[in-house]
């Protein structure tokens, strides 16, 4: 009993210990993350104009 | 005692029994043969579709409970540490300098139009803090009327798409490389100068040219390089017809018919209310004759066609033909009118009588249809495809004379066209030219022509122009055969206007400022001419603005000063003035002498226009590429459709890959077995198997291009075609049988009197459930309560709940919905739905909110295509309601089935329970699952609408008849201090619906529209006797023939 119950704390350590390690290196930026992704191009540093010679309406109709 | 119940007496059967006679409503070839086929063709018949629950927990290892313990330690620790690292949401900071257009929360509207594909539909642009979220239909433009097909709406998603080209790109060392304006500037301008000079021709390859301002910077274009020459290509286009109205009449332009106005309408293999003309006013003309409310006035639809078109499934009277036989029918019925009139026939064809009899129609049809064309003088039409030949056309413009249908063409307005497109010889010339090194730069506006033309544009032939220049907004397989690709502007980052009929001018102005480094296909093209090396942003904004003050604005004699008049224009998005147009109707009846019957032999080929990504232009987008087709309910692909005849006759099932040989090119397609195909007829879409589309549009279905060649019928239709299986089989996606509303086929128990008569029962559960209800006209006519007759009354033990102000309720009219699509799309853009793919649509894991049920009746050789917009019923009783251990679904007092997204924890209890199978659930982050993310980037984040909340993975969702809509007008109307009216707040489906099918409103105001449509002794609810009391009501089809596939009356 003794033993099983050491075998298990030293389980539960390594695993804890190694996930937080896993996760501490991992990146932190998740989205940033997927943008960058190298199959496609990186659109990061949109900037929304509005373009200043438009006619805009408030109403649809 | 005697327990049994005596069923006969029951006003509802219950299914009790499989049965092997055939069903008389079906969805597949799999129910009406009820079989449960292993094809191919990926449907699931189940109500839960299998990957719903596809964890097998046998197939997994026996766990100990030590390794349990030990991996459920690992896993809570790694939750704790993975907390620490909750991904970062940016924060909310508001403005420093607020831009004076912009008040955060309200949305602003721009008046636009579309022009880059040539329809030159105007819209309404719906910003919000700057950033389009939503493309609608211009309510005021005269032709438009505040609708957009669905390819519109969907544009949207281009803008934002991560693949859009964003900088100016160059050939180098064999590789497209980014480089800055200037460089490729200077560099075209000496390619220009030098072809020029040394006589070499510059080819401009437009698309169709609608824009007077482009038109003449054209002409300026020309002047400047004396040696251009301009060629306008599109792939799908109604040049045959042109041609044709040219000969008959010396006319240059086909007139616009008055659908509204026609009683009897017989089509040629038209696609009229899908691809074929200006869609959106065909199916707003075709259905103001459809008109439940004035029976007495409904028009009768023939339509005679090789294929199966969106147009055909709304045919009262539709006839299977294959293409060869299409003369035949055109000049049987002209011979028929041309002899009792003392005119000229045609001789040599098949009689209308031999080809009844060989293609097995119904009986009534033809004398009908004979009867219809000669007792409706002046109010018949007969419309041919664009994609029939000039002698078709000819002879159509015959028969049109004949039966007086010139009283329908439009004389006071007709399309314009700014510049004719280009012919075939033409197109060939150049690439001959090409070929001989006689063209120096080919500049490729906005077109794929490597695609489209593969022989002719083909990269070796391309390789023999010195300098090939694209102008594009994604890269495609032409790009990649150029020395220069250079990123335009979207169509709501451009200015420019539109001309496409007679005394209209539309105007195109930019929402925002382009998002990339990429600049106007005009601007381009002005900077060239101009040769500046500072190019200013609004160049071309200037230039179009001078042609309007200079030569538009002069030629509408209007008071108000320019300035001011410009302004008013950008507001509206159009303008408006008298324009004269001569249509020509005399026929010359000489033109119909040369025409002889088509020869026949072994299998037609038809390619036809995608109702979604049309030539192919739209691949890219995921929002159309998911649209299930509406008449195969494939989704992420193109197949070739064949009849059930034809495929036993080629000895192949769904999935099969048929090799389709035409004139030497061979070519694999994956087999689609549809009901009512004509036999021997192959029909494929064109616009799929790009190669240089994006990752969403690569490798999605099968390239046909190569076997379009000058020696069909037409570009579009071929005979002799020669066709065998392969014996490959190829994974096909079906919406067909997704979230059906019975989970099994069954049937009702066959009922018999004492004498042991059959005297009922033998239904579909489909049917018994009355979710298809139609009837004729004649019967309605007869009958107004035919459907109303066997009503069952449905009663609750308990108290229903009392709306006492307003209750949310819709109402979709059978009789208008023609199952476009268009609010299925628009429904996406506006709730953002995320796109899943295909591997994701084969699970039945689609996540659209509304969705377009098909039912056939009758045998699948000639079958009755039902229609059926699907979305949640907001249901008084909401079975979904009751079972959310959670509470996340609830009910609102003002009649609204709410979710609560942060509330529900995924056991989609409710969706198990909802008898309409409209509740959505997210297994995936679906915008990261798809494409390695390719949906989850910064440009299509600022795509979303800001009041609709984007939901989690685990999260289920549903159709909220647009609650975000309700809550503004709401806000309104309370800053306004007034009631809220019904009438406030339209839906996104019914702001999209050409037809104006779809009616919202609060129920509760009896003189609304709505509540006469809820009462109307045609509106039904789906599954009613369930007594969830749904507030979506049915207006049930009525069908002007005398067959009905799907009989009105209960048992």
């Amino acid at each position: 009993m003794e033993n099983s119950k050491r075998k298990f704390f030293k389980l539960f350590g390594a695993g804890a210990v190694g996930v937080t390690l896993t996760s501490l290196a991992s990146p932190k930026k998740i989205i940033a993350n997927v943008s960058d992704l190298d199959n496609k191009k990186s659109n990061s540093n949109l900037e929304v104009k509005i373009h200043p010679q438009s006619v805009k309406r408030t109403k649809k109709g | 005692m005697n327990n049994s119940v005596d069923k006969n007496k029951n006003q509802i059967d219950l299914p009790v029994v499989k049965s092997d006679s055939k069903p008389s409503v079906w969805r597949s070839l799999d129910e009406y043969d009820n079989t449960n086929s292993d094809n191919q063709l990926k449907v699931k018949a189940n109500e839960f579709a299998d990957g719903a629950e596809n964890f097998d927990i046998s197939s997994k290892s026996k766990f100990s409970r030590r390794k349990f313990m030990a991996l459920m330690s690992a896993s809570s620790a790694m939750a704790m540490a993975a907390c620490t690292d909750y991904r970062d949401k940016g924060e909310i900071v508001p403005y420093i300098d607020k831009p004076e257009e912009v008040i955060p929360g309200i949305p602003n509207f721009y008046a636009s139009t579309l022009i880059s594909d040539g329809s030159g539909q105007g819209v309404l642009v719906k910003t919000r803090e700057g950033r389009p979220i939503l493309i609608e239909g211009n309510p005021q433009h005269p032709i438009s009327k505040g609708k957009l097909d669905s390819n519109g709406i969907a544009r949207l998603l281009d803008m934002y798409d991560p693949n859009r080209l964003q900088n100016p790109r160059k050939l180098q060392e064999s590789k497209l490389v980014d480089t800055d304006w200037g460089t490729v500037d200077k560099e075209i301008i000496q390619s220009l100068n030098s072809a020029s000079s040394s006589g070499k021709e510059i080819a401009l390859f437009t698309g169709k040219i609608i824009s007077p301002t482009f038109a003449k910077l054209i002409e300026d274009f020309k002047a400047k390089y004396p040696t251009t020459k301009v060629y306008s290509h599109e792939l799908f286009n109604d040049n045959n017809k042109q041609e044709a109205w040219n000969k008959s009449t010396g006319g240059t332009t086909y007139p616009l018919i008055h659908l509204d106005k026609a009683s009897i309408i017989l089509s040629i293999d038209s696609d009229f209310l899908g691809t074929d003309g200006n869609v959106n006013e065909n199916i707003r003309q075709f259905v103001v004759n459809r008109d439940f409310e004035n029976p007495a006035n409904f028009s009768r639809f023939y339509q005679v066609e090789g294929s199966y078109t969106l147009t055909g499934s709304n045919a009262d009277y539709r006839l299977r033909l294959t293409p060869e036989n299409y003369l035949d029918v055109i000049a049987s019925l002209v011979n028929h009118f041309a002899a009792k009139q003392g005119k000229q026939t045609m001789s040599g064809f098949k009689s209308l009588e031999a080809l009844a009899k060989e293609n097995h129609w119904k009986h009534e049809a033809v004398s009908k249809l004979i009867n219809d064309l000669e007792s409706n003088r002046g109010k018949a039409i007969v419309i041919g495809g664009k994609q029939l030949s000039v002698d078709h056309h000819i002879a159509i413009n015959y028969l049109n004379e004949l039966i007086g249908a010139n009283e329908l063409y439009n004389k006071s307005e007709s399309d314009y066209n700014v510049i004719s497109l280009s012919n075939d010889k033409e197109i060939s010339s150049l690439a001959s030219r090409m070929k001989s090194g006689n063209v120096g730069v080919l500049i490729n506006i906005d077109k794929n022509p490597t695609y489209h033309l593969p022989k002719l544009f083909s990269k070796e032939n391309l390789s023999k122009v010195k300098t090939v220049v694209s102008l594009n907004e994604f890269e495609n397989e032409t790009t990649n055969n150029s020395n220069y690709v250079l990123g335009i502007n979207h169509d709501i980052e451009s200015w420019g206007d539109a001309k496409i009929r007679t005394g209209v001018i539309s105007t195109q102005q930019p929402v925002i400022a382009p998002l990339y480094n990429t600049r106007q296909k005009e601007a381009i093209l002005l900077n060239w001419i101009n040769n500046v090396e500072n190019y200013s942003e609004d160049v071309y904004h200037k230039y179009l603005q001078s042609n309007w003050e200079t030569n538009i604005y002069p030629s509408l004699n209007r008071s108000v000063p320019f300035k001011e008049f410009w302004f008013a224009t950008l507001h509206d998005g159009v303008t408006t003035f008298n324009e004269t147009s001569i249509v020509p109707t005399e026929f010359d009846v000489s033109t119909v002498n040369s025409i002889k019957p088509t020869k026949k032999s072994n299998y037609s080929v038809i390619l036809q226009e995608n109702y979604f990504i049309r030539d192919g232009r739209y691949a890219g987008n995921g929002f159309l590429q998911e649209s299930a087709h509406p008449i195969t309910k494939v989704t992420w692909d193109n197949c070739a459709m064949v009849s059930p005849a034809t495929s036993k006759e080629l000895g192949v099932e769904i999935g099969d890959m048929l090799e389709v040989t035409l004139n030497g090119v061979a070519i694999e397609l994956p087999t689609l077995i549809q009901p009512g195909m004509a036999e021997k007829v192959i029909a494929v879409d064109l616009g799929y198997g790009r190669t240089n589309s994006s990752p969403i549009g690569n490798g999605v279905g099968f390239d046909v291009t190569p076997f379009m060649s000058e020696k069909g019928i037409s570009n579009w239709i071929y005979t002799g075609a020669s066709v065998k299986s392969t014996g490959n089989k190829y994974e096909l996606v079906s919406t067909q049988e997704h979230h059906a509303l019975d989970d099994e086929f069954l049937r009702t128990q066959v009922r018999k009197d004492e004498k042991g008569n059959v005297i009922g029962g033998d239904e579909t559960f489909a049917r018994a459930r009355g979710i298809i209800q139609e009837s004729t006209v004649e019967g309605y006519l007869k009958n107004p309560r035919i459907l109303k007759e066997h009503t069952h009354k449905v009663f609750s033990i308990t108290k229903d709940f009392e709306y006492n102000n307003m209750k949310w309720a819709m109402s979709i009219d059978m009789n208008k919905c023609i199952g476009c699509n268009a609010c299925s799309i628009a429904c996406y853009v506006e709730n953002n739905i995320p796109v899943v793919g295909k591997e994701e649509v084969g699970y039945g894991r689609e996540m659209g909110w509304m969705r377009i049920d098909r039912y056939f009746a009758g045998t699948p050789d000639d079958p009755i295509m039902s229609n059926q917009p699907m979305l949640c019923q907001h249901c008084d009783n909401a079975p979904c309601e009751n079972v959310c251990p959670v509470v996340a679904t609830t009910h609102s007092q003002d009649g609204l089935n709410q979710m609560v997204y942060n509330r529900c924890v995924g056991t989609r209890y409710c969706a198990n329970n909802c008898p309409y199978k409209v509740r959505r659930f997210n297994f995936y982050d679906f915008r990261d699952n798809l494409a390695n993310g390719y949906y989850k980037t910064e440009s299509t984040k600022i795509m979303m609408n800001p009041e609709v909340t984007i939901r989690a993975r685990g999260v289920m969702e549903k159709c909220t008849f647009c609650v975000q809509r309700i809550s503004e007008a709401k806000q309104k109307a309370k800053e306004e201090g007034r009631a809220l009216k019904g009438s406030d707040v339209t839906t996104a489906c019914q702001d999209a619906c050409p037809a104006n099918a779809i009616e919202f409103g609060n129920a509760n105001d009896k003189d609304s529209r709505l509540a006469m449509m809820r009462d109307h002794n045609l509106g039904y609810h789906v599954l009613d006797y369930l007594n969830v009391k749904p507030n979506v009501t049915y207006l049930a089809k009525l069908r002007n023939s005398d067959s009905l596939g799907v009989k009105s009356e209960h048992h």
